[in-house]
């Protein structure tokens, strides 16, 4: 039969690839999905994180397409040292994010080795979303990829919500020592959060974090947290913060709440999903935060 | 295109209320939320005084004063317009004198200085800010 000739051709091809991939463990992931893309025709990107229709948001400041210098999206972002008011979120989820007052919006730049990002001063930048409904899941993974200018001060990098509020989430440097990365949880009773030890400032890191509400002890709450794509050793405060979904809440970036903690960071990108991914997917996400930073994993 | 320029903007705990609502009288929405971060002496606070660091449109900095500081570290200051600025407010119906204006722009530092280089000339420091969990 000819359908079964060209699976057969198909499968051929994708065993020549195999023999050229397998060099290492975690390229494996990527072989997965090369894997799945090879049959597909395409090229993997975070879009493929969403095509289940799952919630989240992707920003990522190497595509000038989606900056804008006013938060009304009417002056394009064309070089380095301009102010961003806007970015979109390239999820199609349109969970974009502003900044209206002009002296806290973070300015794009560009690092020695040509890589695009977002400079926050640490003093008053930030940006926020409109409120994103994740009320549907209890499965959250984010990764985002960030130089630590400073290990001074905790530090806001991602939160869901002002503040630890009920299915609310934070990813911050400074939690419980300063320079560490921490990620606050909050399902329905207090907040539990976890650390991992500090890195020194300045230094570039890919933080992958994978978070499930319905776990009952901290390690099934948060099965994952890596960064670098290797997972430390971790602090653990409290084990289960309770069970229920997500909440609707804005996403902040840079800034608890706009107010306080504020980041004095490179950011070269974030991926937010509202849903559970697995190691072999979590790969090609990590490898694509850190081709944008320059980090080799 | 929008040709924004940069300031670093440090204005004292007294004048800050009048100096946020000045600058969204004046900026609208784009003026508005400016000065929300505290500094003072030690990183215990309280706050003596609050910056804004970032890029701004040049009508508004052609309204503000300019301290530029030479290879010395001596400072020239070149002065703003309180006479304009007042004007504008009382355009949109804030209540604002000429002379109080110049009072905010004679008690505040507005540099061109990287925001930490700022804080750190005039002995101050961000002050900390604990993490509710």
């Amino acid at each position: 039969m000819r359908w079964a000739a060209a699976l057969k051709r198909r499968f051929a091809a994708l065993r020549l690839t195999e023999r050229i991939h397998r060099r290492t463990n975690f390229q494996r992931g990527l072989l997965y999905i090369g894997a799945r893309r090879a049959l597909m025709g395409g090229k993997w990107t975070p879009l493929d994180y969403f095509r289940r229709g799952e919630q989240g948001a992707w920003y990522d400041p190497s595509d000038l397409s989606t900056l804008f210098q006013d938060a009304a999206g009417t002056i394009p972002v064309t070089a380095v040292e301009q102010p961003v008011g806007l970015m979109l979120d390239k999820s199609g989820r349109g969970n974009h994010a502003r900044q209206t007052t002009t002296t806290s919006r973070p300015t794009l730049r560009q690092d020695a080795n040509g890589k695009y990002y977002l400079y926050t001063d640490g003093i008053d930048d930030f940006m926020v979303t409109n409120s994103i409904d994740f009320t549907a899941t209890d499965k959250m993974t984010v990764i985002c990829g960030v130089r630590k200018l400073s290990n001074a001060g905790t530090q806001m990098l991602a939160e869901l919500s002002t503040g630890p509020d009920i299915g609310s989430f934070s990813v911050l440097s400074g939690l419980q020592v300063l320079g560490d990365y921490g990620v606050i949880r909050r399902a329905s009773a207090t907040a539990a959060n976890t650390a991992v030890p500090v890195f020194s400032a300045p230094g570039t890191q890919i933080i992958s974090i994978g978070l499930n509400l319905s776990g009952t002890t901290a390690l099934t709450e948060l099965p994952t947290f890596n960064v670098n794509r290797v997972a430390p050793e971790r602090i653990e405060t409290g084990a289960d913060s309770g069970t229920g979904n997500f909440g609707s809440y804005p996403l902040y970036l840079f800034r608890r709440a706009g107010t306080s903690l504020p980041a004095n960071v490179y950011f070269y990108g974030l991926i937010v999903r509202g849903a559970e991914t697995q190691d072999a997917l979590l790969n090609p996400g990590q490898m694509f935060i850190a081709g944008k930073t320059g980090v080799v994993l | 295109m929008n040709e924004s320029t940069y300031r670093c903007m440090i204005v004292p705990d007294a004048q800050v209320v009048f100096a946020r609502m000045l600058a969204e009288a004046i900026g609208g929405l784009s003026g508005a939320g400016m000065w929300t971060a505290p500094l003072a002496p030690t990183a215990d606070g309280p706050a003596t005084h609050w910056i804004s660091a970032g890029m701004i449109s040049p009508q508004f900095a052609r309204l503000l004063p300019l301290t530029v500081l030479d290879a010395d570290g001596v400072p020239t200051t070149t002065p703003g317009n309180a006479a304009l600025a007042a004007r504008l407010a009382l355009a949109t119906g804030m209540d604002a004198t000429t002379d109080q204006v110049q009072a905010l722009f004679d008690s505040s530092d507005v540099t061109e200085q990287d925001p930490h280089d700022a804080v750190a000339r005039l002995g101050l420091t961000l002050v900390a800010q604990t993490i509710e969990i």
